[in-house]
């Protein structure tokens, strides 16, 4: 007897069919989740040319990939040759129009730096947060077509750097990270420093919100006054006083962050958790009287106008362009860069107001930065990332090469005083052990959730030769040529090689 | 210059600080008992060291006696004790206390960390050691510092067969050979260091007849760190850890090994190093101590959750308000469900929650000792 009518019998199916369906797509998406999970399934195909430089030395664009990236990955020379290094240097200027699909894929399980209100953040562990901070901030440059960017955006976390270790900048970086640092990268130098100024992570790292004249005897703390102009715009010899200092600290009274209980500071404002670390100016805290900065007289009574009236000063300032220049010119020049670039890129700052751009089209023009080919020494972080993009790695970006980072000295976000890893490379001569060993473990696979499919990219590159001219960004030389002839680890030694650590 | 020359060696001007670290709040008061004090004995009856029992150090204290190893250091002038100091903050956290001490303060960075800063770049690859998993926070921000397990980790080898990488070692040193300046003589500290490294024979018993006890970890570590120093190797700090003080009920069984573990290492270490003693500093230290009538609330707190990622060490969780918000939201959803139980959802990571609202009883008020007494033994030379 067959009660089941050809209608049922369609519903059932059908609706097995869409439970299968689902089933499948959430298998689908759990896999998915996994491959994101760990790491795998997290390289740029290697598609078109993957041809490197035929050159014998780092020409121009071998030269602009070395500086403005995180150091290139198969076939990067091959597409930048093709379109020239300068409309190269326009779609870095540009980070906005550049699709990134893979880098957000890398990162979009961190959705952590994308919380909104901040205040969301104290739900967390309070150690929580500062590792998802460093793994995005390696996941980026890792990934990213937004090279120069990224370069940036490192250049810019070690200017106003932050440690998250201090206080309640373990919630309070991420924000940092993403409102100062991303939001103003290529952007303008005096936005960025009222940015960082208002930042809750700043206003704790250097007492900011402890910065407050309740009664006539209260002394303002000075701490974030002397930073912001020792180490964020004028530079130590920058021609102010210690009178300057103490006034900036006096205009800047007032600006705190709300937090948990009276600490004495955020008075009466007890604030529920989705205020928590939002940023505040209490009047009632402000010294309003007139006040003197580098020469430059401030009325009495402007309130919360002081601070944007005291950035104006400190950013114009002639020191800054020049302060400002010398860093930029370590970064992308040498070590000791030429006086006459330093002066001409000021130039450029002071003339743009502080454009960011407009400072680094200047820069990269200059014939001392076509000429200083192979004369800077890669940080550590720099090494690391570099070499994960030559060999086109996969990598989760957690403890496996944290340690590593960690035995270099430069883990993204550790740097406990304010001024920042140092730029120049005598501080990090003493890694090279460090650099040698990573190399080896990297070409081998033996850092855990990193991986690199060795065999098929030497296969696609066409070989150990053509490895060597990827790695090296021009074709290697008869030593190395000759030492890549020996038995032995190739990928690791040219990974380790003098040139590897340069660029 | 040689290379071996650049390479500063711990028997001239440089110095090597060893920092150990007794986690989990050894009690300054075993350790280093005020037994001629009646209160010591008035409110410790059961825990307190009997006078006859202690190794005298003076009128008023003397050392557990399974700290005897460390008598002689004493005799001789080279051990120092600090009672009584720590921080101020009273919340008995383990956690927290630790950071601190490791920060030297509500600060960014470790103390040992920004300490090696100042002196600028590091000379040497193994400039500040840790023997542990990862690297303490101490030596947070420190340049150049590397957490390992055993010597091996530093020679160039691969990991997987454990076999020396000579071929790339020889090529590598052939590139490094054709640089010049600076990046030139970076590599050759580093391959002097790496050569000294491999001399160092890990099997070699000690000098002076020092006895590392072979079943201590923590014996071990020193011995390895006594090694380094000895290798010229240009260790400027080593960190090591003694954990496992957070005894509450067993305070007797639990520490007592530990005392004699601490006591019996350190002093092999000061016999083995011998003369190169008058170049290294030894610090142990600790995050807080038991309370002086630590015997009436031998549990200060309730018991940790989870342990800790890092070194093992235990630590809390704070109440999750978005949690405790969806829980209501739920339990608002289920109306059949008693009153009063929205205060404790049913989820397992909020069980500490409760037990630390029980906790929060009046306790009898008691006379206060420093609330956070830690203890330092600094072996000076």
């Amino acid at each position: 007897m067959n009660t089941t009518s050809r209608r049922e019998f369609l519903i059932t199916g059908a609706s097995a069919l869409a439970l299968s369906g689902a089933i499948f797509k959430s298998v689908q998406g759990w896999l998915g989740d996994f491959q994101q999970y760990t790491g795998r399934e997290l390289h740029r195909p290697l598609d078109g040319s993957l041809t490197p430089s035929a050159s014998a030395q780092i020409d121009p664009v071998a030269h602009a990939l070395n500086r403005w990236t995180f150091g290139p990955g198969p076939g990067d020379y091959a597409r930048v040759a093709a379109m020239g290094a300068d409309a190269f240097l326009e779609e870095q200027f540009a980070p906005e129009k550049i699709d990134d699909g893979l880098c957000d894929r890398a990162i979009a399980r961190f959705s952590e730096c994308w919380w909104e209100p901040l205040g969301e953040a104290y739900e967390e562990d309070a150690e929580y947060l500062p590792p998802v901070l460093r793994r995005v901030a390696i996941l980026r440059p890792v990934y990213s077509r937004r090279q120069l960017f990224e370069v940036m955006c490192e250049f810019w976390s070690d200017h106003f750097n932050i440690d998250p270790g201090k206080g309640d900048c373990r919630y309070t970086k991420i924000a940092d990270d993403r409102d100062v640092i991303r939001a103003h990268a290529l952007g303008n130098f005096r936005e960025m420093v009222r940015a960082s100024a208002l930042s809750p992570a700043m206003l704790w790292y250097l007492d900011g919100r402890a910065n407050v004249k309740r009664t006539p005897s209260e002394k303002p703390n000075e701490n974030y006054a002397r930073e912001l102009m020792e180490l964020h715009t004028l530079g130590v010899h920058g021609g102010y006083t210690q009178h300057d200092v103490m006034e900036v600290a006096r205009c800047l009274t007032g600006w705190t962050i709300l937090a948990k209980k009276d600490d004495g500071f955020s008075g009466k404002l007890l604030s529920p958790l989705k205020d928590r670390a939002k940023v505040v100016f209490r009047k009632d805290a402000h010294d309003n009287a007139a006040k003197q900065v580098l020469g430059q007289s401030i009325p009495a009574g402007l309130g919360e106008g002081d601070l944007d009236r005291v950035i104006e000063i400190v950013a114009s300032h002639p020191s800054t362009a020049r302060f400002i220049a010398t860093k930029l010119c370590v970064r992308f020049i040498s070590d000791e860069p030429p006086p006459a670039a330093i002066d001409a890129v000021a130039l450029a700052f002071a003339d743009s107001k502080g454009d960011i751009k407009a400072t680094l089209r200047t820069l990269f023009a200059r014939p001392e930065f076509h000429s200083s080919t192979g004369m800077k020494f890669k940080r550590p972080f720099h090494f690391v990332v570099s070499a994960l993009r030559a060999t086109n790695a996969e990598t989760d970006a957690d403890r496996g090469l944290f340690s590593y980072l960690e035995k270099m000295g430069q883990v993204p976000f550790r740097y406990p005083t304010p001024d920042g890893y140092p730029a120049r490379a005598q501080h990090w001569h003493a890694t090279l052990l460090w650099r040698w060993k990573f190399a080896l473990a990297l070409a081998n696979n033996r850092i855990k959730g990193t991986h690199i499919a060795r065999k098929e990219i030497i296969a696609q590159l066409g070989g150990d030769h053509a490895l060597a001219a990827t790695l090296l960004n021009r074709q290697p030389n008869t030593e190395e040529s000759d030492a890549l002839g020996k038995p032995g680890d190739n990928l690791a030694l040219l990974l380790a090689s003098p040139t590897f650590q340069r660029c | 210059m040689s290379a071996s020359a650049n390479l500063s060696p711990n028997r001239d001007d440089r110095r090597a600080l060893v920092v150990v670290f007794l986690r989990g709040a050894a009690d300054g008061l075993t350790l280093v008992a005020p037994v001629a004090d009646d209160n010591y004995h008035k409110f410790r009856p059961r825990l307190a060291v009997k006078k006859s029992d202690a190794v005298p150090l003076d009128d008023t204290f003397g050392l557990h006696p399974n700290l005897r190893a460390l008598q002689s250091a004493w005799q001789e002038g080279d051990l120092a004790i600090i009672h009584g100091a720590g921080g101020e903050s009273d919340t008995r956290s383990h956690f927290e206390a630790q950071d601190l001490m490791e920060h030297g303060g509500p600060t960014a960075g470790g103390w040992l960390g920004r300490f090696l800063r100042t002196r600028g770049p590091a000379p040497s690859p193994l400039a500040a050691v840790a023997l542990a998993p990862t690297l303490p926070e101490s030596l947070s921000g420190a340049p150049s510092a590397a957490a390992f397990e055993s010597l091996r980790e530093f020679a160039i080898t691969d990991t997987r067969k454990g076999a020396h990488q000579e071929d790339f070692t020889r090529e590598l040193q052939r590139l490094y050979a054709l640089e010049e300046g600076a990046l030139h003589d970076a590599a050759s500290h580093t391959f002097e260091a790496l050569r000294r490294i491999e001399a160092i024979d890990t099997k070699a018993s000690p000098a002076n007849g020092a006895v590392y006890e072979e079943k201590y970890p923590f014996a071990q570590g020193l011995r390895q760190i006594a090694q380094l120093i000895k290798a010229d190797v240009g260790l400027d700090a080593a960190s090591i850890d003694l954990g496992g003080w957070d005894s509450h009920f067993t305070q007797q069984t639990l520490i007592e090994p530990l005392m004699l573990q601490l006591a019996t290492g350190l002093a092999a270490f000061r016999r083995d190093l011998g003369p190169r003693m008058a170049t290294t500093t030894v610090v142990v230290m600790t995050e807080f101590g038991r309370r002086v009538a630590g015997e009436q609330r031998l549990r200060h707190r309730p018991r940790a959750r989870r342990r800790d990622v890092r070194h093992g060490r235990r630590r809390e969780r704070p109440a999750r308000p978005r949690r405790l918000a969806r829980a209501k939201a739920r339990n608002a959803r289920r109306p059949w469900r008693p009153a009063g139980l929205e205060q404790l959802p049913r989820h397992p990571r909020t069980r500490a929650h409760a037990t630390r609202r029980r906790c929060a009883k009046p306790r009898p008020s008691l006379p206060e000792f420093p609330a956070a007494a830690a203890t330092a033994l600094f072996v000076t030379p």
